[in-house]
């Protein structure tokens, strides 16, 4: 074999190589984005989920079990969160939606089972209430309203954005 | 025909041949995956769907266009179980999308694995929706279709959030929340691979319905 022929034997070895890797660069991209993906549908399971049993629960605690007739006589703004008695460990003590607020800054841990396994994917939530303008609810109040906006972002090492779900909860009652 | 090129063809059909083998390999792993992602994908779209749908119906749990006919909330709920749920709702349609204001019974259970022999996955249930219980079960018409159902657990918790553990024979049952656990696996997977890998879940914690209590 001369060496022009080794050249093109050597330059056709290098096409293929790359051609290779490239393809299973595209594998692993596909792979990487299916895994995503999964981690996706969880953490909005998880973050619907919290939203879920935060509207369940009355409005605001003063509204556990009485109306109120003015938005001033709401909790205030900077008592949003969890009341004395409660623990930010017991979400199922929580006894009105601001108490989610507990989580603003120290994140909840949920876990994800995988059935007849002892498999288990962690998940952490940051959660923030906050009242919201009645004609905006994308604007944050600095009093109280009739309107309180939940927002849910779910993370994992496993997933490479943060999952951020929100609703507006808002008080009415039958006069 | 002299030895160097007896040499020379010999070792440009073994290159060849690894070059072909090579090709195959990547051919065959391409036709693999593309199977893999297409299922997963397929999947994936299931449980989104199965999810909307149920997440709709379940969200209407004792609605009913005109609220006298379901003033008592609860009763809406009329059976319970890990895999079955009855209750009373309003079917909307395009000449009525508030409700007729004729209660509706709907039922979700799962059915049985021999129900599905003919698919190759060992795992997949049929996941019934069943309108107006009695008139469909007479005419035999449970309706369902096979989006790969291997799991459906609902557990159910009381107004202070405890897991209701022993349920009552008869309504109330004292459900404020369910917790909903779906998972979803490909009919028909390439290479009949159905390990837990291959599984997609959602878990939807405490769904809980407007109409469950009056407050």
């Amino acid at each position: 074999m001369g060496t022009g022929q080794m050249m093109l034997t050597v330059g056709a070895m290098l096409l293929l190589a790359m051609t290779i890797l490239t393809v299973n660069r595209g594998f692993l991209t596909t792979d990487s984005s299916m895994m995503q993906n999964r981690y996706d549908i969880m953490s909005v399971s998880l973050a619907t989920s919290l939203i879920e049993a935060a509207i369940r629960l009355p409005f605001d605690n003063k509204t556990d079990g009485a109306a109120v007739t003015s938005p001033s006589s709401l909790t205030s703004v900077s008592a949003l969160g969890i009341e004395t008695g409660e623990s930010r460990n017991l979400p199922g003590d929580f006894n009105d939606f601001d108490d989610y607020n507990c989580y603003k800054t120290n994140p909840k841990i949920d876990t994800v089972s995988y059935s007849g396994t002892n498999r288990t994917a962690f998940f952490s939530s940051l959660i923030r209430v906050d009242y919201v303008s009645a004609n905006d609810p994308s604007v944050i109040s600095t009093v109280p309203t009739y309107h309180k906006r939940i927002l849910v972002k779910v993370f994992t090492p496993g997933l490479q954005d943060t999952i951020s779900m929100s609703t507006v909860y808002s008080y009415w009652y039958f006069r | 025909m002299g030895f160097s090129t007896l040499i020379d063809i010999l070792g440009s059909t073994v290159i060849g041949g690894l070059l072909l083998l090579i090709l195959f390999r990547m051919n065959d792993t391409a036709v693999e995956n593309n199977y893999l992602y297409s299922g997963e994908r397929i999947v994936q779209q299931n449980l989104v769907e199965i999810v909307k749908l149920i997440e709709y119906d379940f969200r209407k749990i004792g609605y009913c266009y005109d609220w006298t006919k379901l003033a008592d909330p609860s009763m809406v709920i009329l059976a319970a179980t890990n895999n079955r749920i009855t209750f009373l709702t309003d079917f909307i349609s395009s000449a009525n999308p508030y409700g007729d204001g004729v209660v509706d019974t709907l039922t979700y259970y799962l059915g049985n694995k021999s129900d599905l022999t003919v698919t190759p996955n060992p795992n997949d249930m049929i996941l019934y929706r069943l309108e107006n219980q009695t008139k469909l079960v007479s005419s035999g018409k449970a309706m369902g279709s096979n989006l790969g159902v291997t799991e459906f657990n609902l557990t159910y918790f009381d107004a202070s959030g405890d897991r209701i553990t022993s349920m009552p024979k008869a309504p109330p049952f004292g459900i404020a929340s369910i917790q909903l656990d779906i998972a979803v696996e490909n009919p028909a997977a390439y290479g009949n691979d159905y390990s837990v890998d291959r599984k997609v879940i959602w878990r939807q914690i405490r769904l809980a319905s407007r109409n469950f209590m009056i407050r």
